[in-house]
């Protein structure tokens, strides 16, 4: 992500003057992303928890980077899938992907990724249709890959 | 004059623009996963070899996803580790003191999120 260059490490959560309250993290569209290493090391060493600050913001960062998937033709299918999640996540007491994801469509992406990589099983046993979209759109398959390994 | 300039600005987009994000976004990965340097060449001085073994001893220690990885990914994931680390720069902000390991960690979570792609 060339866009993106500047990396900011803060040793816990911090205030950021555009939401006007204490974040985690924070992507900005000039470049910049925002990082609590506190928060960061927390879903590092928890490793399926589907937390993970790093791989939130790197998701976000990835969607500005390419101008919001608005011409990568697997978007339109996950955004179909993702706002269906969201409506899933606001309408019923229990739910796979946690509860901010139903922000908006930006942070739904974002807590997909985080749960793609933290929870890749679960999330195809759960959703398969919206897992396989999330694999078109980061060209990867973390389960087939665990597969692959668990035969060697 | 105005609506000729706008037709031309969009044919510009239509035919040149839009499709060459397209064809980024579509191309974007196959090479990349090949094993052995893609986009970039290491030096071979001592400074940048010590700087790799550092990458990767904490990759070994600290990031599990690299052991799942096969031989030759390992090389492919500690070269795009090497590669991503050199081209941010890292800010440490109010007293936070910046470390490698810090460094690493977060270069080889952009190198993971972005292991398909062939630009990352
Ligand atoms: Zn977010």
């Amino acid at each position: 992500m060339p866009s993106f260059e500047l990396i900011h490490i803060y040793p816990s959560t911090f205030h950021s003057k555009l939401l006007e309250q204490e974040v985690k993290g924070l992507t900005l569209g000039n470049g910049r992303i925002f990082i609590s290493w506190q928060h960061f090391e927390e879903g590092h060493e928890d490793d399926d928890d589907k937390l993970h600050v790093g791989l939130h913001e790197f998701a976000h960062a990835m969607m500005i980077e390419y101008q919001h998937f608005q011409y990568v033709s697997p978007w339109k299918k996950w955004r179909y899938i993702g706002e269906r999640m969201m409506t899933e996540i606001r309408t019923q007491e229990t739910h796979f992907f946690r509860k901010y994801g139903a922000t908006n469509i930006h942070e739904m992406w974002a807590v997909t990724v985080e749960t793609f990589f933290e929870q890749p099983k679960e999330f195809r046993t759960q959703h398969p249709d919206f897992y396989y979209a999330t694999v078109a759109m980061l060209n990867q398959d973390p389960c087939a890959r665990m597969e692959i390994l668990e035969t060697i | 004059m105005a609506p000729a300039f706008i037709i031309i600005i969009a044919l510009i987009f239509y035919f040149f623009v839009f499709p060459d994000m397209y064809a980024r976004w579509k191309n974007r990965i196959k090479h990349g996963r090949k094993p052995g340097l893609s986009s970039y060449e290491l030096d071979e001085d001592v400074s940048n070899a010590q700087y790799l073994a550092d990458i990767v001893n904490t990759l070994k220690t600290r990031f599990p996803w690299y052991q799942k990885l096969t031989t030759a990914e390992k090389y492919e994931f500690a070269n795009r580790t090497y590669y991503i680390r050199k081209s941010k720069t890292f800010h440490g902000m109010e007293d936070f003191v910046l470390e490698d390991k810090h460094e690493i960690i977060l270069s080889a979570t952009l190198a993971a999120h972005l292991w398909s792609e062939e630009k990352f």
